[in-house]
């Protein structure tokens, strides 16, 4: 952590370009905290029929102009950040997580150093069913049909008691069988591997339109969908890093003093990590305010309710001498995603040289 | 001896697809809200809205009988929770488990979709592999050629920024291409638009629906092309930094080398030793990135077809998602899914066959 705050120290002293996106950055991101504190004279959804399509620098009430339904393009511009940035760091940041720790598991044991008792696999197997069933589907069966709280109630006790009962009492019946007692080693990269690429067997943008349609704009069905499509990208670089991490010689001095491999992956490991993972979270984020902003243009992204730089370009479809509603939401998503692109370049660019 | 690591990618690759499609017909049905329901059941004024609920219900049944959603999903299914379930016993807490045989949406599909029969729409009723194929043709047409000219340009750019007499471009080029990639593609595409295409500032070129309706006497290969500069203009713009990069990157990567010492040292001119020695070297990288780049294209065609009006595969995939013709989507999903599979083949192929060294190891 220190190495990595004493780069971006030597990065602001040295590159003039990476202070400027720094800048920027830093100054959008304020903006889009205190926005709802600051004096807007519109909020982004207040319409005004009689002043559609004003052209901007020519009203002062309406400093950048108007949509087809007299929306202020100011603010809907300042909330479209806010939106797009609330949505993509958080789900970045899941995903990052989400593909850090499964990058690093499968780049740190590889196919064959994780080993499970054939009686922890067996408890495993049937954990899952009954973890899905009474956790998952019982719960969410309740919220569809309106049926008493007491009945999910129920369900999550009775799935909690029935792994109790399968991990503190049988578990300890099941290793006294001599055969169940022997290990065999989990392909967790294998698992990993054939993972990522079945959720890249099918370009990331057809699959978000097409899982999008299936259940109509909705903020929180596009955040899972991105999850799950953006944490990939993430794994793979912290898979590939890990195996060449693995290979150092700290790594083995560390294990051969008996530390256990969690130790080992979360205090050796994991920190050498940190500057390929910032680099695709900050490249990821860049990614996913195109993404948004592409979706909600085609009108499968944010609800048509949320201000969004997609739905003001998307207007221009009305009419085409509205050329500041391109422009204008644009170009900040432009300069945005250019800013952040910047700062990830310079990044790699030294973690090279190094 | 070539074809086998081909072969071995198919058989991995083909059970991945199928799961994957798989996932997406099931998910697809899963989630609330069928085809129809939103038109026939809401008592809002519209126009199924006048008659009576009873009808409507009717009707709404009739559709889901003849597209076969009135049958159950999948093999298995665990019987939903319901009132009379819940209010007395536990009985809720044992899964109830039904088991429905072959006659289920699923298999249904799946045995249709191995005979080759990708269903059929819900809007129009007309098979989904007839749409695509419709489609299709005009989408290849674009992809190709911007494909092409992408490839061709990023070489050449990637050649001039190594050459000694391009080292004052370099810096100025770099930067420009840093600047295109941070212009998403449907911004690209509309500022393009407004620019090229609009009375209110130059009317250089005709968009809209690539020329397919002009009557015979004005549609010939010239106006037809006309058509066509801006959206592939768009499309060669938007995936030019990346390509252009790699083959930068590539190249400069080779350069490094000790070969190219020799064939220095011997007195060829710099321009002669890229072209001759470093370029075949450089290409192999680019060949996987050439493949990766498929799937890119076709994802810019659904904002260009969209934005350009052109009767593609794109636009037949947004325009059934608005209208959730689950059947099409599926179809294109499975056949966009499929043409990257077969790209990565190939790509290993032309891989394997470009470097002997590759060769001799699967051999």
């Amino acid at each position: 952590m220190r190495a990595f705050i004493s780069d971006i120290a030597y990065l602001l002293r040295t590159k003039w370009s990476f202070r400027l996106a720094i800048v920027y950055l830093a100054l959008l991101t304020g903006l889009v905290l205190l926005l709802p504190l600051l004096p807007l004279p519109f909020s982004p959804n207040e319409l005004n029929l009689q002043h559609a399509f004003q052209k901007p620098f020519t009203n002062p009430t309406y400093i950048l102009g108007t949509d087809q339904l007299g929306r202020d393009v100011l603010s809907n511009l300042l909330w479209g950040a806010r939106n797009g940035l609330f949505i993509a760091v958080p789900v970045m940041l899941l995903s990052a997580v989400l593909g850090t720790a499964v990058g690093a598991v499968a780049g740190y044991f590889g196919n064959s150093k994780w080993k499970l008792t054939y009686a922890q696999v067996l408890l495993i197997l049937v954990t899952i069913p009954i973890v899905c069933y009474y956790l998952i589907h019982l719960p969410m069966q309740v919220v569809l049909y309106s049926l008493p709280g007491k009945v999910a109630g129920m369900a999550i006790v009775a799935g909690l008691a029935l792994s109790a009962i399968l991990w503190l009492i049988i578990k300890p019946l099941l290793n006294n069988l001599m055969r169940l007692r022997q290990t065999i080693a989990i392909p967790v990269d294998g698992i990993a591997l054939r993972l990522i690429e079945l959720l890249t067997s099918i370009p990331r943008l057809i699959l978000l339109i097409s899982v999008a349609a299936f259940a109509g704009p909705s903020l929180w069905l596009l955040s899972v969908i991105l999850i799950c499509t953006f944490w990939t990208g993430t794994a793979r670089l912290a898979r590939a890093e890990m195996l060449r991490i693995v290979q150092l010689p700290y790594i083995e001095a560390a294990i051969s003093t008996g530390m256990k491999h969690r130790r080992v992956i979360l205090k050796e490991a994991l920190p050498n990590l940190l500057t390929p993972v910032i680099v695709a979270f900050v490249f990821g984020v860049a990614s996913l305010l195109a993404v948004e902003s592409t979706l909600s243009f085609l009108g499968i992204g944010l609800p048509a309710t949320h201000a969004s730089w997609g739905r003001t370009i998307s207007s221009i479809r009305l009419n085409l001498s509205a050329w500041w509603l391109v422009a204008l939401p644009g170009g900040f998503l432009a300069l945005t995603v250019l800013a952040l692109q910047t700062c990830s370049y310079h990044l790699i660019r030294l973690s090279q040289q190094k | 001896m070539l074809q086998q690591p081909a072969i071995k990618r198919l058989l991995v690759a083909i059970p991945v697809i199928w799961f994957m499609v798989s996932a997406i017909f099931l998910l697809s049905r899963l989630l609330p809200g069928t085809y129809g329901e939103t038109q026939l059941l809401s008592p809002e004024a519209g126009f199924y809205g006048k008659s009576l609920q009873t009808d409507r219900t009717a009707a709404y049944q009739q559709l889901l009988q003849r597209t076969g959603q009135d049958l159950p999903l999948f093999y298995i299914s665990i019987a939903p929770l319901s009132e009379v379930h819940t209010a007395t016993t536990f009985s809720y807490l044992v899964p109830d488990l039904e088991w429905h045989g072959t006659r289920n949406q699923y298999h249904h599909w799946a045995a249709a979709l191995l005979t080759g029969h990708l269903g059929v729409s819900f809007t129009n009723s007309q098979p989904v592999s007839a749409l695509i194929a419709d489609a299709a043709g005009n989408t290849f047409l674009i992809l190709l050629v911007s494909m092409v000219l992408t490839s061709v340009l990023a070489f050449y750019a990637g050649i001039a920024m190594v050459q000694d007499t391009g080292k004052k471009w370099r810096k100025p080029m770099l930067a420009l291409l840093v600047l295109l990639d941070s212009i998403p593609l449907f911004v690209l595409c509309l500022l393009l638009l407004l620019l090229l295409a609009n009375p209110d500032a130059w009317q250089l070129f005709p968009v809209f629906g690539l020329g397919l309706n002009l009557h015979d006497t004005q549609s010939n290969w010239v106006t037809q092309a006309s058509y066509m500069v801006l959206p592939v203009a768009c499309l060669v713009l938007a995936n030019l930094p990346y390509l252009t990069n790699q083959v930068y990157t590539s190249l400069t990567g080779t350069l490094q080398a000790g070969y190219i010492k020799t064939a220095r040292a011997k007195g060829l001119p710099h321009a002669k030793v890229v072209t001759r020695h470093a370029l075949r070297n450089a290409l192999l990288p680019v060949i996987t990135t050439l493949s990766d780049m498929l799937p890119a294209l076709f994802a810019g065609s659904v904002v260009i077809e969209t934005i350009f009006a052109i009767p593609g595969v794109g636009r037949l995939l947004v325009s059934s998602v608005l209208s959730r013709d689950f059947p099409v989507i599926i179809g294109i999903v499975i056949v966009v899914a499929l043409i990257k599979m077969v790209s990565h083949i190939v790509a290993d192929v032309a891989y394997s066959a470009a470097d002997p060294r590759i060769r001799a190891r699967t051999a």
